[in-house]
C-alpha cells in the first residue's frame, strides 16, 4: 500500500509550533506590508463578533486565540487560507517550513480530549522526538465565535449546593486563590455587615453616654 | 473471577474486578501469584483521614518514566497535561487526582517538590483476550471481535504519579469502602477499599479513555 505522503506548513503562534495543511494555503503575506486599505479583515478574537461585509475576509490572531504570548521580535505573517467555500485568514508570529510528512506520522488526537481540542487540533505530527499540533482552521473558526460552556476548564456553570461551595472558597482562600471577582461580589455583603456591627456599635455608644449622663445629674 | 472483595482489576477494567464491591462481606482477594502496581496519590492524607494509594494490575503498566516531554493541547481541561510522543505513539499526560476531583497537593509543598515519575497505563476495551480467550466466531457469537481487532482499539494514557511506586503481591486484606466523599467524580471509580496503610482506589480506566 502506497504510503501517501502529505505537505504540511509549520509555523510558529508564540512558542508553540503548529501544522497546517499546504493545500489549504493560498498565500502568505507579511503583517506589516499588508496596508489599512488592503486589511480587507476584521481583527477577530475570540470574544468579539464578526462584521460580516461582501469582499472582507475574517482575519484571526491566533495568538489571542490559543492564548499564547506572541513573540516580540518577529515581523507577524498573516496567511491566507481557502477552506470549503470560503476564505479566511490567520495572524501568526513566523512562518517556519514545509515539511512532507507520510501517514505513519499523523495521529488522530486521543479521544480523551474534549470536542473543541479535537475540532481544532484533530490530529497530532510526529517529528523525531517531538510533536506537532496539525490545526483545523474551521475548528478555529467555531471556536472564535462559539460560547464558553461549562466543559471550559476552570468555568463552572453548574449549581453547587451550599456545602460544596463552602468547601470550595475555603480551599481557595486557603490557597490564596481569592479572585478579585469573587472579592467584589462579597464586598457589598462584607459592607452590610460592618455596617451593621458598627450600628451595634453605635448602639451600645449611645446607651452608655446615655447611662453617663444620667450618672452625673443624680451626683 | 471469585465472589470474594478484589483489589486488583483485570487489564482492562474486567467488570468483575469490582463492579458491585460495596456489597460483599468476604475480606480477602483470594488471587494468587498475581501483581499490582500501588502508588500514592498526591492529594494531602487529612482528605481520607489516610494514604490514598491508585491501584494497577501489572499488566496494565507497560513502562515507569522518569520524565518526558509534554506537548500542551490548547482548551483541554485541567486534568490533561498535554501529549507526549513514546514509542511511536502519541499519549495524552494526565493527573489521575484532578480527573477525579480530588483535592491535590499545593504546588509549595514539600511532596510536590519531589520529582514525579510517569506510567505508561495500556487500556484495552473491556472484556479483554487477556482475561476472557476469545469465543470461536460462531452463528452465536457473530459480532465477536478478534483479538487482533481489539488490539486497534486499545489505547494508552499516561500518568503522572508520585516516585513511590511499588509492587505488591496478591492477595492484599482490604475491605471495600462505600462511601467515599474525597471522590467527586465516583463514576470514574471502580472500588474503593480500605488496607492496613490507607485507602486503595482502583480507576475505570477505560471510561477515562472512551
Amino acid at each position: 500500500m502506497a504510503n501517501d505522503r502529505k505537505e504540511l506548513l509549520i509555523f510558529q503562534v508564540g512558542n508553540r509550533q503548529l501544522g497546517l495543511d499546504l493545500s489549504l494555503v493560498r498565500s502568505i503575506h507579511g503583517a506589516n506590508a499588508l496596508s489599512e486599505e488592503e486589511m480587507l479583515f476584521e481583527e477577530v478574537v475570540r470574544e468579539s463578533h464578526l462584521q460580516q461585509a461582501e469582499g472582507k475576509i475574517p482575519l484571526y490572531d491566533l495568538s489571542a486565540i490559543l492564548g499564547e504570548t506572541p513573540l516580540s521580535h518577529t515581523a507577524k505573517k498573516v496567511m491566507l487560507l481557502k477552506v470549503q467555500d470560503h476564505s479566511l485568514a490567520l495572524k501568526v508570529d513566523h512562518v517556519n517550513r514545509v515539511v512532507s510528512a507520510g501517514n505513519d506520522q499523523i495521529e488522530p488526537l486521543s479521544p480523551i480530549f474534549r470536542e473543541r481540542s479535537r475540532c481544532c487540533f484533530p490530529h497530532v505530527l510526529k517529528q523525531e522526538d517531538h510533536l506537532i499540533l496539525l490545526l483545523n482552521p474551521e475548528g478555529i473558526e467555531q471556536t472564535a465565535f462559539s460560547p464558553v460552556t461549562e466543559e471550559e476548564p476552570g468555568v463552572q456553570t453548574r449549581a453547587f449546593d451550599p456545602e460544596e461551595l463552602e468547601d470550595l472558597l475555603t480551599r481557595m482562600a486557603q490557597e490564596d486563590m481569592m479572585s478579585e471577582m469573587i472579592v467584589r461580589v462579597s464586598a457589598r455583603v462584607i459592607e452590610e455587615a460592618v455596617a451593621r456591627k458598627m450600628g451595634e456599635v453605635e448602639k451600645i455608644f449611645r446607651k452608655r453616654m446615655e447611662e453617663g449622663r444620667t450618672h452625673g445629674r443624680k451626683q | 473471577m471469585e465472589e470474594n472483595n478484589k483489589t486488583g482489576q483485570g487489564e482492562n477494567g474486567n467488570p468483575e474486578a469490582g463492579a458491585d464491591i460495596g456489597n460483599r462481606i468476604p475480606r480477602f482477594v483470594s488471587r494468587t501469584d498475581r501483581k499490582v502496581v500501588v502508588f500514592p496519590a498526591m492529594s494531602p492524607a487529612e482528605i481520607s483521614d489516610g494514604q490514598i494509594y491508585f491501584l494497577f494490575s501489572i499488566r496494565q503498566v507497560e513502562e515507569i518514566i522518569n520524565e518526558v516531554s509534554v506537548q500542551s493541547v490548547p482548551f483541554s481541561p485541567s486534568y490533561i497535561e498535554g501529549v507526549t510522543l513514546w514509542r511511536n505513539h502519541v499519549v495524552p499526560v494526565i493527573s489521575l487526582e484532578e480527573l477525579l476531583g480530588m483535592e491535590t497537593m499545593p504546588d509549595k509543598s514539600g511532596f510536590r517538590l519531589l520529582s514525579t515519575r510517569l506510567i505508561t497505563v495500556r487500556i484495552l476495551p473491556p472484556f479483554s483476550p487477556v482475561e476472557n480467550p476469545p469465543l470461536p466466531v460462531s452463528a452465536e457469537n457473530p459480532q465477536h471481535l478478534s483479538y487482533a481487532e481489539k488490539r486497534k482499539k486499545e489505547g494508552r494514557i499516561m500518568l503522572r504519579v508520585a516516585p513511590t511506586i511499588r509492587m505488591v503481591s496478591l492477595p492484599i486484606p482490604c475491605t471495600p469502602v462505600s462511601s467515599v466523599g474525597w471522590i467527586p467524580k465516583r463514576d470514574l471509580v471502580r472500588g474503593v477499599y480500605e488496607w492496613e496503610e490507607g485507602y486503595l482506589v482502583v480507576v475505570h480506566m477505560f471510561s477515562i479513555f472512551s
